[in-house]
């Protein structure tokens, strides 16, 4: 038992170091990358205000992944609403749409949806981003509420009906308040995905620069601190909408709970 | 069909159209690009396996195809031997919500910081040599760390462990614990326990963490070129630069339906290998049909 | 304000305009009625400008009061490769890109093959003119062709040899980095138009170069593999080529960007420049205006912009590159000056300018997928 859990310690340290070290490289006052640091100062953040790129490319990604959650959120509420009532083939048809592109790298769909807009003809720009961004973020969803939904009674919604609620009624009443903390915490992984997603968006961009691109392109010309203070602020980004979708979550878990203990 | 699947058929509606028509569409018109030709950026409808055959036949691909499959299979080994151990803590002893949330961040932490942090850490002055120079390990820095197949491993595994576990973790929560505590009681050890109560029973969703980190992993040409130099030369770069570089997609088209099909034949070794040292179970009909993994 | 009422009157108008003419551009109509108000030999500037170029190459520093001035916004992506150009429009239907900067290897395949650039009418650059460029530059048939200006050169530079003169003395030829005592201490830049007329070069058939047969081809990578066997790294990043330097790990970079100089000094390690007697490799990058631009106008006015001799010093140093401008030369400042003798410009060019090998095949000649794929080979260890 002690083995395993020095391994689980050390598998933790590992995911967790890199991360730290980019946090305390952002506050390093030289320029170079080398330990020691030997002090700390907050240029690296200051040079970021001094970069208007930077902040076009943070308000571009902010916008995609908002719209990218939107859109994930509508389409991924009606397939597990639709999931709780279809019969075993339909759901089968369902999951392999819905999920199977979890499964393929990044490459294959960028690609792929390049060749789509060829096609048609349609100009690459924000709209085939954000499009590429869902395609993404549906699977995750799908898996969530699946795992979520196992769980979800459907007599209850069939009691409901038959006690005389309205279809909207019981909807309201009984299936949104139960899906709604793992549909919220969805729309927030959507949000995290699309606003690091890098690999689809180089290929479907039009004239846009995404963080993560503007990102790529600090590190395949030079290698400058600046990308540090960039990438803890992406970093802690990340953890606060996490962080968000955590308490929100367990809020309306919480107050759901309450409800329908009262009621 | 019942009302209700009908209401569910409507329901399910748009998500279904947006993957076919994003999803499923695009992959078709891939596939038959793949037999179209292209000459000096100009590409031409076609019916031929030209694209096919090149691809087979260039050393170029063989090599970079065989760099995608060790650094897939790697780190796809990797990555399962870490994440079980984490998995089964996770799941059976001590379900800590703490760490749990650690393993997320680290999973939505950005991607490109990642390899980022990686080129820092293990650059000749990097935190690696710093370590092992404090320690006596080595008395001049290593200058071997970066831009070499370990850094593409340690890197990648970084990159795709957080994804693994949570896999593995959805794997063996449906396990019952009081099933490894019987046999616990029955005087198996804890290894043995693993081997003969989890494994069996959580091998789909292994299997499943398994092959999805090789499909990312040997589709991912970003990190091993930005960490591994040139040993860092995998197929997706190769199909990327088609469309980038030289125009040619019908080819890189080809490539990638190659690659797809690698996966395939590797799932197939994987599973074999499972069925022929007994850790995967033959089909028993005692069981409940589960869903897809 | 009160002192100078007139002015404020004209601003305010000038705004007006500057807002009516921005919705108009929402509906499609901008650039058409935009003409409308150019007076001669000058053209509107206003309302958005979509821009790719290399990272520092914009001008958003050096332009910012330009752009003020003419109510303009700009919004670069910024490219790592010039192949990240040609990749928005191999689609078919590029993105509303109004200005890319390009490498004159790229000029034919641009122009001829992809038909991707649309001509610059010149009479809207007062700044393009003889007395402003270098004769290098002006009406030459690398940007102006058929009658028409396709490109308006911008930068230039070169790439060659830099070695660390406390590690090795100067070299003579790139081929003094095959010592023995050089091996796993040399750095080759992942850049395929900076090595390969070099790669050419060092098999005797420089002068063919970008013509090469697939036989010389092969001979011509046989050879450089030894270059290889001597490479601690081979990369795409210039900053970690920097880093292996200053580190001292590398002594010397086969064929790079001089601009690195700076970088690696600053940590204190004496990285220097040679002219081996293969030459250097010459490198010039011009504007162009994409046939998918949506703001053509205004694309003129940056691309004038972009030949002020003052703006030009800048970008130049900022950069560390040089200006093609003459009259920039006195406005840059002693070190950037003395980088550079450009009272012999026209020797630096007289050997010509690389292009890259053709797109199509001839059945003679390597294409440049061959020299593509040659390149990744070699990469690969092949």
């Amino acid at each position: 038992m002690m083995l395993l859990k020095a391994v689980v310690y050390a598998t933790l340290a590992y995911l967790l170091i890199p991360l730290v070290v980019i946090i305390l490289f952002s506050f390093n006052a030289e320029q170079s990358f080398s330990f020691p640091i030997n002090g700390y100062s907050l240029r690296w953040y200051a040079l970021i205000f001094e970069d208007p790129q930077l902040g076009q490319a943070l308000v571009k990604s902010l916008m995609i992944a908002t719209a990218t959650a939107i859109v994930t959120l509508v389409l991924g509420t009606a397939a597990s609403l639709a999931w709780l009532r279809l019969g075993r083939f339909g759901r089968s048809v369902l999951e392999i749409l819905c999920i199977t592109p979890i499964a393929l790298p990044g490459l294959f769909l960028g690609v792929s949806l390049l060749v789509l807009a060829a096609q048609l003809g349609v100009r690459l720009s924000t709209v085939t981003i954000v499009v590429s961004h869902v395609v993404l973020s549906v699977p995750m969803l799908m898996i969530a509420m699946r795992a979520r939904l196992a769980l979800f009674d459907r007599t209850l919604e069939e009691a409901s009906r038959d006690l005389g609620a309205s279809q909207i009624g019981t909807f309201k009443r009984i299936t949104l308040p139960l899906i709604a903390p793992t549909l919220i915490s969805c729309a927030i992984l959507s949000f995290a995905l699309s606003f690091d997603e890098f690999v689809v968006t180089s290929f479907v961009a039009g004239t846009e620069t995404t963080l993560p691109m503007y990102i790529w392109s600090m590190m395949r010309r030079t290698v400058t601190p600046l990308i540090n203070s960039v990438s803890t602020l992406a970093l802690l980004f990340s953890i606060a909408v996490m962080a968000i979708g955590f308490f929100v979550g367990r809020f309306k878990r919480a107050s759901a709970l309450s409800e329908r203990a009262s009621s | 069909m019942t009302p209700s699947q009908r209401t569910g058929g409507i329901l399910a509606a748009p998500a279904a159209t947006y993957m076919l028509l994003f999803f499923v569409v695009p992959a078709i018109l891939l596939f038959s690009y793949s037999f179209w030709i292209s000459s000096g950026f100009r590409i031409v409808p076609d019916f031929v396996l030209t694209n096919y055959i090149s691809a087979i036949r260039s050393p170029l691909f063989l090599r970079v195809t065989y760099n995608a499959i060790v650094i897939g299979l790697v780190t796809a080994s990797v990555t399962l031997c870490l994440s079980i151990p984490v998995g089964y803590y996770l799941t059976y002893v001590a379900r800590s919500k703490i760490i749990f949330y650690l393993i997320l961040v680290t999973w939505f932490s950005s991607y490109l910081v990642r390899i980022y942090a990686w080129r820092t850490l293990l650059g000749t002055n990097g935190l690696l040599n710093a370590v092992l120079l404090q320690l006596g390990i080595v008395d001049t820095p290593v200058q071997a760390f970066l831009f070499s197949p370990f850094a593409v491993a340690i890197t990648l595994t970084h990159i795709y462990l957080p994804f693994a576990i949570l896999m593995v973790v959805s794997a063996m929560s449906e396990i019952k614990a009081e099933l490894i505590e019987a046999s616990r009681d029955l005087g198996t050890s804890a290894l043995g326990a693993f081997f003969r109560v989890v494994a069996p029973n959580a091998a789909q969703g292994l299997i499943g963490a398994f092959m999805l980190t090789f499909i990312l992993v040997a589709g991912d040409y970003v990190t091993p070129q930005m960490v591994g130099g040139s040993s860092g030369q995998t197929t997706g770069l190769l199909i990327a630069d088609q469309f980038r570089k030289t125009g040619n997609w019908p080819l890189g088209a080809a490539q990638a339906f190659l690659m797809f099909l690698v996966s395939l034949v590797i799932y197939a070794l994987v599973l074999a290998l499972g069925r022929l040292t007994g850790l995967i179970p033959a089909r028993r009909k005692t069981k409940p049909a589960r869903e897809v993994a | 304000m009160a002192i100078e009422p007139k002015t404020s009157m004209l601003e305010t108008i000038q705004l007006t305009r500057r807002t009516a003419l921005l919705g108009l551009a929402g509906a499609g109509l901008g650039v058409s009625t935009g003409r409308l108000f150019v007076t001669p030999a000058r053209a509107a500037a206003g309302g958005s400008l979509q821009i790719m170029a290399w990272e520092g190459y914009d001008m958003t520093n050096e332009l910012r009061d330009w752009r003020s001035a003419n109510g303009v916004t700009a919004e670069t992506s910024s490219i790592a490769s010039q192949d990240d150009v040609q990749a928005k429009f191999i689609a078919g239907n590029p993105p509303p890109i109004d200005l890319a900067e390009y490498n004159q290897a790229y000029s034919k395949l641009y122009i001829k093959d992809m038909k991707i650039v649309s001509p610059i009418d010149m009479s809207k650059i007062p700044n393009y003119n003889a007395d402003n460029l270098f004769d290098v530059f002006f009406d030459k048939p690398t940007w102006f062709s058929d009658g028409k200006h396709w490109g308006s050169p911008y930068i230039w530079g070169f790439n060659t040899l830099l070695y660390n003169s406390d590690m090795m003395k100067k070299p003579k030829s790139y081929k003094d980095l095959l010592d023995p005592s050089l091996k796993g201490k040399i750095a080759i830049m992942d850049d395929a138009t900076g090595n390969w007329p070099l790669i050419a070069r060092l098999v005797g058939l420089g002068d063919n170069y970008p013509l090469l047969t697939r036989e010389e081809l092969g001979k011509a990578f046989e050879n450089f593999v030894l270059y290889r066997n001597q490479a601690r790294l081979i990369s795409i990043n210039q900053g970690d080529v920097a880093n292996f330097v200053a580190s001292k790990e590398v002594a010397a970079v086969l064929v790079a960007d001089p601009s690195i100089i700076t970088q690696v000094h600053a940590q204190g390690v004496p990285l220097e420049m040679a002219i081996p007697e293969e030459g250097p490799v010459l490198w010039v990058d011009a504007w162009f205006i994409p046939v998918s631009a949506d703001n053509i106008d205004t694309a003129h006015a940056f691309i004038n912009q972009s030949l002020d001799p003052q703006i030009q010093a800048k970008v130049a140093t900022a950069v560390v590159q040089a200006p093609v401008s003459k009259k920039a030369v006195e406005f840059l400042g002693a070190d950037a000056r003395a980088r550079i003798d450009y009272s012999k410009i026209d020797e630096i060019f007289a050997s010509g300018l690389p292009g890259i090998p053709p797109v199509d095949d001839d059945g003679e000649h390597a294409t440049y997928a061959d020299w593509v794929q040659a390149w990744q080979e070699f990469k690969a260890g092949l």
